[in-house]
């Protein structure tokens, strides 16, 4: 089967790769390109896009920036930087319960066990994002299960305030967000050689050391790609502030999804969907350039 | 001044039913080179771990010069372990290897540097300090593993099958250089080895372990020369059985000869000869008694050619040797 020479394999694989182009270009690619455009244009008076008369005059002028002029406005300025702070504040909290899940999983759970608990961690994925959001509001609202619990055991005379503000907001970001932190460092642990841990304890490192000098560096692989799959959903996610977050909490992914509905102005949206996207880029190409400085060792 | 540097104390190690240890106590003298000698499946390993601390024991205690141990962890005992494959830190650089411990001892930063120069000059590896793992053969990787151990100055130095993944004349070399090593620095050294040759090349005592159990522990010479139990026999290569009278015993191959005529001066046995095999330095003979046994001789090349046409294949010959070089077997462990 030696026919594939460099020449007779572009030429056979060719028609194989053909279907994905297309389906990415159609599906992908060109919905883009027309957002794109759409982000220079302006909203006309009933929500439609207002026809541009004269091309020239609207390039000249700068009017086809005026949408990202105006998305520098502090309003919105404000609203990137809160979308920052909680998907910071996310990713941060699901690295502090999820690395010690995925140690507990990884080293210490008894290995017959491993297959349920990693089990347990993907289950909630079988049930939709959006009802599971839901759910949350059931537990957190004033008459809701925390609130009841409390109440009954005499540990709260009122009931407190979970629900549609900032915590509510990472509660439920968090939950939805830590099995994308927990796999990949499981993944990283369990590539880890026992036998270094082994060393570093044999060498005098007291548990603690040995984690901070061996563990962490040789998993920082998986702490990353956990990091890089957290943060970037939770930086243009609108569901959970839509639903649990109330009228205070507007974040990017909100601010963007009333563009398209009720605000109507969808070159608005665009323009800050194009904002949001320039930000994760730069973000990725960070972790590429991290990923390739390893040697072009980093597996995860 | 402790005698012995470690002290297992009926010790037993059970993972669920079975004993991969049971009921052994042993002495490994200070400042001596020793082995832990054995099959796989021994306990060899999990008696090593448990000295250096990866491994409780279910019963029994482990006294490291006169210090109960047993409860502590590894980085509380004066042992350093040497792991059979090394066990390197990827991500750090041989120096970093090598320093990784001295962080845990009480030391100026001058110190340590000139401590990490004499640790890997000493191993044959300066102008290495910069280099990663990955970038290391197996035999500086060996090195890089020893002196990241030897740095710390531990009372006990364990190794793991520390040649088990070199090649042969690699091997040899390194045997050689842990012997004087050992002798240079004048502490304790226990390994654990399957190999026999590798145990008399290197150890000044040797335990050998079976089942569990300590079969027989002495000086080297004394188990290579006089085994006491068919196993140790077996093991060392001694599997010459005689059940002529009473007493078992048996002769070791070297000490065995072939003549033609039945000689008057010392024991014999009639034999046919099976096979010979020639071995550049020694022939080995398998020759087989009239009841069956099977006897190996061997015997060192310095006869010229035209006498060994006397010995064929199929002939009769007799079996001799001295009965000064009869050991009497007895059943059971020893220790």
């Amino acid at each position: 089967m030696n026919r594939l020479t460099t020449n007779n394999r572009n030429k056979t694989v060719w028609p194989l790769v053909m279907p994905t182009w297309l389906v990415l270009g159609v599906f992908f690619l060109l919905p883009l390109g027309i957002v794109f455009v759409v982000s220079f244009a302006q909203r006309g008076a009933y929500g439609e896009l207002k026809p541009v008369t004269d091309f020239w005059q609207h390039l000249s002028s700068g009017e086809f920036l005026a949408n990202y002029g105006r998305s520098l406005d502090p309003l919105y300025l404000g609203i990137g930087w809160r979308s920052l702070w909680i998907a910071t504040v996310t990713t941060g909290l699901c690295l502090l319960i999820g690395y010690p899940v995925a140690y507990y999983i990884a080293l210490l759970a008894r290995p017959h066990r491993k297959n349920l608990l990693l089990a347990l961690v993907v289950v909630p994925f079988w049930t939709s994002f959006l009802i599971r959001t839901y759910a949350w509001m059931l537990i957190l609202r004033t008459e809701g299960l925390v609130n009841t619990l409390l109440l009954q055991a005499g540990l709260i005379g009122e009931p407190l305030d979970l629900l549609y503000n900032e915590f509510a907001v990472l509660v439920g970001l968090v939950y939805g967000e830590l099995p994308f932190m927990v796999l990949p460092i499981y993944a990283a642990l369990e590539k880890l050689d026992r036998s270094l841990l082994e060393a570093s304890t044999d060498l005098g490192a007291p548990p603690w050391s040995t984690f901070w000098r061996v563990t962490v560096p040789l998993t920082m692989p998986g702490i990353v790609a956990g990091v890089v799959l957290v943060f970037i959903p939770s930086l243009g996610q609108f569901i959970v502030s839509d639903l649990l977050g109330g009228s205070k909490s507007i974040l990017v992914g909100n601010l963007i999804q009333n563009q398209f509905t009720v605000a109507r102005n969808k070159p608005f949206g665009a323009a800050i969907s194009f904002e949001l996207m320039a930000v994760v880029l730069a973000m990725l190409l960070a972790y590429t350039w991290y990923a390739k400085r390893g040697g072009g060792n980093r597996e995860i | 001044m402790h005698e012995n540097s470690v002290e297992v104390r009926s010790v037993t190690k059970r993972f669920g039913e079975v004993a991969a240890v049971h009921e052994v106590s042993l002495r490994v003298r200070r400042g001596e080179f020793s082995a832990l000698l054995g099959p796989s499946g021994c306990g060899k390993t999990t008696l090593l771990r448990m000295i250096a601390g990866f491994e409780t024991p279910t019963n029994g205690r482990i006294v490291i010069h006169g210090e109960d141990v047993t409860d502590l962890p590894p980085y509380r005992r004066p042992t350093n372990l040497v792991f059979q494959h090394y066990a390197l830190f990827p991500h750090l650089t041989v120096a970093e290897n090598v320093a990784f411990g001295l962080r845990y001892k009480q030391s100026a930063a001058g110190d340590r540097r000139s401590a990490i120069q004499q640790a890997l000059a000493l191993v044959k590896l300066t102008g290495l300090e910069t280099r990663r793992p990955d970038q290391l053969s197996g035999g500086q990787k060996q090195r890089v593993a020893l002196a990241r151990a030897l740095v710390l100055e531990p009372q006990v130095l364990l190794l793991d099958e520390p040649l088990g993944a070199l090649d042969q004349k690699l091997r040899r070399e390194m045997q050689v250089e842990l012997k004087a090593l050992q002798r240079q620095l004048g502490i304790t050294f226990l390994f654990v080895t399957h190999d026999q040759e590798e145990a008399l090349t290197m150890s000044d005592r040797i335990a050998v372990m079976n089942a569990g159990r300590v079969e027989q522990a002495g000086a080297a010479a004394e188990v290579f020369e006089r085994p006491r139990t068919r196993f140790v026999a077996e093991f060392m290569g001694a599997a010459n059985f005689f059940n002529l009278d009473a007493a078992p015993f048996i002769v070791r191959p070297e000490k065995l000869d072939l003549h033609l005529h039945q000689p008057s001066t010392k024991a014999s046995l009639e034999v046919t000869i099976c096979e010979r095999v020639y071995q550049g330095i020694n022939t080995v003979w398998i020759v087989e008694s009239a009841r069956g046994e099977r006897f190996t001789v061997c015997e060192q090349n310095d006869r010229p050619f035209a006498d060994e046409s006397n010995f064929q294949v199929g002939r009769k010959a007799f079996l001799c040797w001295d009965a000064k070089h009869q050991v009497a077997l007895t059943e059971g462990s020893s220790s």
